[in-house]
């Protein structure tokens, strides 16, 4: 009997299953904070004249939610690092081989991390290009193609076309995940820095079903 | 350019390749009948990487895997990878909707919680029903604790999770409330609650997925009703390694044709 079940939980833990060192990541998400990025150094933003003009022009009507600077408001993805850092969007993690997947609860979005050194670039696209490796149980991404018509966090901070963001994933326990988000932008930064956002876990495995485009509907958003 | 033609003009030259049968030589690789045409609008990688309608003997792993596909794992349980459908033809379920096609109304009764039935300014961007296979690429992520299969047209998600029994919380969704298990090698996905676009009430629907040896997926789809199967369809996932995912934001492509948001 004890035989049959080893076998069984063998057969569930086969080789689709991720390493154990890297189990820690999967399921639900949701961060802490204001949704802004900082610099985990508490410096500055080393945003250059030209961008800190840009961002400062528009920042109250982005954060205000105008659809005619915040894309996301017309339930287009908001992308990355603003999406996770943003406290009211839960997701999911799952992880394979593979490929490991941030599943976003608002809109069904997703992020897809292949796991594999980065390719060339074929975007932009609203989530980057996303490429991964596990340094022992550290999930390290990629991310470069980033979409124009994005920000990086909720107050519309800006990126440039080749902006490169390098992304570490640590657990800090059971309950909270860690993210460090390495930002090297030459074309709006004058040097390359880095924000801090904490996760805290919550319970489940899945995120639920919405569908931007019908909640905007029902509040009578679209033209009919 | 969108990554919807993008992907499918990639599609077509991975196809292209694969089609002639040279696919399997190892060092020059001849992509056949792929022209100059074929690649011009496809990734910097496969235009670097052919020369004269060969792989180059430098191309990367990776490009050569994109160009010639890769073997499925001989795992019966491991459905990790990409694909796209075939639908047996005129059979239940008809034939792959076209991209845009209009949903046939408003929320599903008792779903959404809305009593409107017609959602003409949400366009083609909105879920109709679960079974939202199309032509375009399906990816499977699966685990020990989770199978989740994301649809590359309209990012669209469909989650299971093994487990024994259905969450008592699950509310009607388009996606409905899916718990998984092994029946052998065949992947039983069992899922409730599932609200369809203009239609009343919910359904419960039974799914058999087996992987074949040649790396495709059978799906046989059942209708539940008062602990009844009744056969609703066959799917057969098609293997393609070829493909990476494509991001396509059809709120986006909505927007483009007077739909949704303007």
């Amino acid at each position: 009997m004890m035989a049959k079940g080893m076998m069984m939980a063998l057969a569930l833990l086969g080789a689709a299953a991720p390493a154990a060192a890297q189990d820690w990541i999967e399921g639900v998400w949701q961060a802490r904070g204001d949704g802004m990025l900082k610099p985990a150094d508490g410096k500055p933003i080393p945003l250059k004249p030209e961008a800190a003009k840009a961002w400062n022009a528009q920042k109250a009507a982005f954060m205000a939610g105008d659809p005619k600077v915040d894309f996301s408001r017309r339930c287009k993805p908001p992308g990355e690092p603003r999406m996770m850092s943003d406290p009211k969007t839960p997701f999911a993690v799952i992880v394979t081989k593979p490929r490991v997947l941030f599943a976003y609860q608002w809109n069904r979005l997703v992020r897809m991390i292949e796991m594999e050194p980065p390719r060339e670039v074929i975007g932009p696209v609203y989530f980057g290009q996303n490429a991964g490796h596990w340094e022992g149980d550290t999930l390290v991404v990629d991310v470069q193609a980033l979409h124009p018509n994005t920000g990086l966090d909720r107050s519309g901070l800006p990126h440039g076309e080749r902006a490169r963001l390098t992304e570490r994933f640590r657990s800090l326990g059971p309950k909270q995940m860690e993210a460090t988000i390495t930002i090297n932008d030459p074309e709006t930064y004058s040097a390359p820095w880095t924000a801090r956002v904490v996760f805290d876990r919550l319970p489940g495995l899945t995120v639920k079903e919405d569908i931007c485009l019908d909640r905007e509907n029902l509040a009578g958003k679209l033209k009919q | 350019m969108s990554a919807r033609w993008r992907s499918h003009r990639r599609a077509g030259l991975c196809a292209c390749a694969a089609a002639v049968g040279l696919w399997a030589m190892p060092a020059m690789a001849q992509v056949g009948a792929a022209t100059l045409d074929d690649i011009v609008d496809a990734p910097p990688q496969f235009k670097e990487a052919l020369s004269g309608g060969r792989i180059k003997p430098q191309a990367s792993e990776l490009t050569r895997q994109n160009i010639q596909g890769a073997p499925p794992s001989k795992d019966p349980r491991d459905l990790n990878g990409m694909y796209n459908f075939l639908r047996a033809p005129g059979g239940p379920g008809g034939a792959p909707r076209a991209p845009g096609g209009p949903p046939p109304g408003g929320p599903p009764a008792g779903g959404l919680a809305s009593p409107r039935v017609s959602n003409v300014g949400a366009g083609a961007c909105v879920i109709n029903t679960f079974a939202g296979l199309t032509s375009y690429s399906t990816t499977i992520l699966i685990n020990a604790r989770q199978v989740l299969f994301l649809m590359e047209e309209n990012h669209l998600l469909r989650w299971a999770t093994f487990a024994d029994r259905h969450d008592s919380a699950a509310k009607p969704s388009f996606t409905g409330d899916s718990i998984a298990r092994w029946d052998g090698d065949t992947l039983v996905i069992d899922t409730t609650q599932v609200a369809t676009r203009g239609k009343p009430g919910t359904d419960h629907y039974v799914e058999r997925m087996t992987k074949q040896a040649d790396g495709n997926v059978a799906i046989e789809r059942f209708r539940e009703t008062d602990g009844q199967l009744t056969p609703v369809e066959k799917v057969t996932l098609r293997w393609r390694p070829d493909l990476h995912y494509v991001e396509d934001i059809c709120e986006d492509f909505g927007e483009a044709f007077g739909i949704g948001y303007q």
